[in-house]
């Protein structure tokens, strides 16, 4: 083809998160480009930079049922009307409705053929709204899915949360997914620039983001450094004080998860950690440690993962409510299930300390004083067992290995796995293979030359059940 | 050893421009005129002798559908403005706009020998009188209708993702008749001796229904969606494309169950238009390979002409007395072409 291809920014988000809002302001604002939006409700208005066309989802699934195959018929329909005009649009933007999955979407442009030759799926943008996101998180399927199929996060209505929630929503999204771009924003005030044309499909910039997410699975998601002075501190669930506003929020918007049939006796079992629940629900106990570390760096607790990890591998000691924990080499579960449940540190000595926490960061958990220095990491376990696994190796790959191995993980993981993108480091091949893959559907290229850049293979997963030993038994096959 | 071929070919007539993509082309009965509908939203009447071309009115946002009634006397079109517009002839004065709902108005079908005019518009079928009333509105199918034919002036068909729905239409009496297949249909091709309703699929197959009765098959294998499909006037072969071969399924014996179907081939990119006469056995293809090609299904496999056009080719259409072909190309180039035999 001669004309470059449409680029197709696909926004999805739930019902709320503000969808209508950024469509509006693309609508009006002065961007200078030519964008046919396609919207979820009928209505077809010619704006003076926009052609908007409303239209109902229509699902065309297969025969044999399978959601990777199934395509949405309505914008085979419309796409295939806006292919025939004259006059060109620079961008097309497609708003999905709240409960939408966009892999039918993104599916539609690799399964057809006239589709995939004139438009190219640019990004997969979801908002999300600050104030429910943890509450749909844990209710609605969906709302892990949308995050997963994400290459742009936005994170909406952030004015309404305080600044912990944030953090809080930002890990789990991370959990989620390990590649999108994360923007904060308030009555959706993204710059255009950040959501259109972003060629995120275009893979070396989309891997650059955040490399959280190629580094190994940890047993906990969150470490804070503090200065410590002896004594006993408290550390107390159900009230955030760490915005020292005065404002002390009750954590109501989540309240319901952690106030199941908890009474203060507390006879349940000190789960070891393999009772919990995907919902960051923490009844079976949250899994700490508490380790002495060198400084209150980031630095040092770089330096304490490893200890950390080890800790993590030790037999857990109960902490029930109100009870004590010590710095020690050995993993806690803190029974911090309710408002109100407190915990003390009993600190030997002056100095700095390292927390480490299963599921961060603390989830309702007042501390005082503040972590010097935080660090959060790929999580072990996410909301709807969906996330994130990368691979970065330098060794080459041998082409026919490679399909192997690819066709034979799409054929059976196809359905779980959401978005699949790497850029590859083929034998023998001058230039970068970069691909793409969306469910089965896969899209893969000779891109760029690799130059003086340093040849490496850096793949990227995000979907449900992930195997990390099985992809890196995948990869390693395919090793020339 | 070589059997004579038949010597046929396609002379040039003229050619016109209407300016953008052509999404529908219809001769009138006559073969004095042809309409021509475009992405611009233009509907326009091209003479059949010269090409020259009138513009007599528009859909906001483009045309998708156009009709001619058998008489002679109208066309209808239907557009992205969600409006069916009605066009007495020859003067090409509108009649009367009506809103079809708020989808689309991406089919239009008068009834054969009548003068009642049949709509698609998103799931919405309607049968609407000569004065632009509603007759009546056919709901029962399952998503947005893209396929509508009529067989006879009684019986409508229309496809839809999940099936075929047969509409029976008496004197102010209406049925339905659902055939059922969990796929996207694309097209609906009602065989002109109304014993096999085809279907192209989304999904690189046609699908075919035994009229009367239900019995239904498969032809998969092909290389992408089909979208083209029609039918020879004896009824006998269904040209498909959905590749770059045109695919021809021999329904004169048992088949085609369980037969190979005849493949033409001489496009070198995809099939994106097909037509047989409406009398005689001459069929032709165009391609996104900007090619037109002649061919006699049942004498030889090889084109019988080809001519190369100005850009891809986006419709096919023969003259009512099958003697001349209207060809439209996607850069709004309307060629005429003459079959000499």
């Amino acid at each position: 083809m001669t004309t470059p291809r449409i680029p197709v920014t696909v926004l999805t988000g739930f019902l709320g998160a503000g969808k209508t809002t950024l469509l509006n302001r693309i609508l009006t604002e002065q961007h200078g480009k030519r964008i046919a939006v396609i919207e979820n409700e009928f209505g077809e208005v010619g704006v003076d930079q926009a052609l908007v066309i409303g239209a109902e989802e229509e699902l065309f699934e297969t025969n044999n049922g399978c959601i990777c195959c199934t395509v949405r018929g309505d914008l085979l329909r419309i796409l295939g009307q806006l292919m025939r005009r004259r006059d060109k649009f620079d961008c097309v933007l497609i708003e999905t409705t709240g409960l939408a999955d966009p892999g039918p979407v993104a599916q539609t442009f690799f399964l057809d053929d006239e589709l995939r030759e004139q438009f190219v799926l640019d990004a997969i943008v979801t908002l999300v709204d600050a104030r429910h996101f943890e509450g749909q998180l844990a209710s609605a399927r969906e709302a892990a899915e949308q995050v997963a199929f994400a290459d742009v996060l936005v994170l909406n209505k952030t004015d309404l949360v305080d600044e912990a929630a944030l953090a809080r929503i930002e890990s789990q999204v991370r959990a989620i997914n390990g590649t999108a771009q994360i923007h904060r924003a308030q009555n959706a005030n993204v710059p255009i620039h950040q959501l259109l044309g972003l060629g995120a499909f275009d893979l070396s910039r989309a891997l650059a983001v955040d490399a959280t997410f190629l580094e190994p699975q940890y047993p906990f998601e969150w470490a804070g450094a503090y200065q410590l002075s002896a004594g006993r501190h408290t550390l107390r669930a159900g009230a955030a004080h760490e915005d020292g506003d005065g404002h002390a929020r009750a954590h109501t918007h989540d309240g319901h998860l952690h106030d199941h049939d908890h009474d203060h006796d507390h006879d349940h079992g000190n789960g070891n950690g393999n009772d919990h629940e995907p919902d960051h629900d923490h009844g079976g106990g949250l899994a700490a440690a508490l380790l002495p570390v060198a400084a209150a760096t980031r630095e040092a607790l770089d330096a304490a993962v490893e200890s950390a990890v080890r800790a993590f591998a030790e037999a857990a000691v109960a902490v029930h409510c109100g009870g004590e924990l010590r710095p020690a080499a050995h993993r806690y579960t803190l029974d911090l299930a309710h408002d109100g449940a407190v915990a003390t540190l009993d600190i030997p000595a002056d100095g700095a300390y390292a927390l480490f926490l299963e599921h961060g960061p603390p989830n309702g958990l007042a501390f005082s004083p503040q972590p010097v220095a935080r660090r959060s990491f790929a999580s072990h376990s996410h909301a709807a067992g969906i996330s994130s696994i990368g691979i970065d190796d330098p060794r080459p790959l041998d082409p026919r290995k490679l399909n192997d191995w690819l066709s034979y993980l799409l054929q059976s993981r196809g359905q779980d796995i959401f978005r699949m993108k790497g850029v590859l480091s083929l034998i023998g091949e001058d230039r970068q293979y970069v691909f793409h893959g969306v469910h089965m559907m896969f899209d893969g290229r000779t891109g760029g030359s690799w130059g003086a850049a340093q040849r490496r293979n850096r793949l990227v997963f995000i979907g449900r059940n992930l195997d990390r030993a099985e992809l890196e038994a995948g990869f390693e096959s395919a090793v020339a | 050893m070589t059997a004579k071929l038949p010597s046929a070919r396609l002379d040039a007539l003229w050619t016109a421009d209407v300016d953008d993509f052509p999404t529908a082309l219809a001769w009138l009965p006559g073969g004095t005129q042809l309409a021509v509908g475009a992405a611009s939203g233009e509907v326009s009447l091209l003479a059949a002798n010269d090409g020259a071309r009138r513009v007599i009115g528009r859909h906001e946002n483009g045309v998708l559908a156009l009709a001619c009634r058998s008489d002679g006397a109208r066309i209808a079109s239907g557009g992205q403005d969600g409006e069916i517009a009605e066009w007495r002839l020859p003067d090409g004065e509108v009649l009367h706009r009506t809103a079809a709902g708020k989808a689309w108005v991406e089919l239009l079908a008068y009834q054969p020998g009548g003068k009642r005019l049949a709509s698609a518009a998103g799931k919405r079928v309607d049968l609407w009188s000569e004065a632009g009333e509603r007759l009546h509105g056919f709901e029962e199918q399952g998503g947005v209708v893209a396929g509508l034919a009529w067989n006879g002036a009684k019986r409508l068909g229309a496809a839809a993702f999940g099936g075929v729905w047969l509409h029976s239409i008496g004197d102010g009496e209406y049925s339905t008749e659902a055939l059922p297949w969990k796929g996207a249909p694309l097209t609906l091709a009602w065989s002109p001796n109304g014993k096999v309703i085809a279907c192209g699929m989304l999904d690189a197959s046609v699908h075919f229904w035994r009229r009367p009765g239900g019995h239904h098959s498969q032809m998969a294998g092909y290389a992408t969606k089909v979208r083209e499909t029609s039918w020879s006037a004896n009824s006998r072969w269904l040209a498909t494309g959905g590749g770059q071969s045109v695919v021809l399924w021999d329904f004169g014996g048992k088949g085609p169950e369980g037969t190979r179907p005849v493949q033409l081939d001489g496009h070198t990119d995809r099939i994106t238009a097909l037509a047989f006469q409406r009398e005689g056995g001459y069929l032709v293809s165009g391609g996104k390979d900007w090619r037109l090609s002649l061919w006699r299904p049942g004498s030889t496999a090889q084109a019988l002409d080809a001519h190369l056009l100005g850009a891809p080719i986006s419709a096919l259409a023969w003259s009512p007395d099958s003697r001349r072909v209207a060809v439209a190309s996607e850069n709004g180039e309307i060629a005429l072409y003459a079959l000499a035999v």
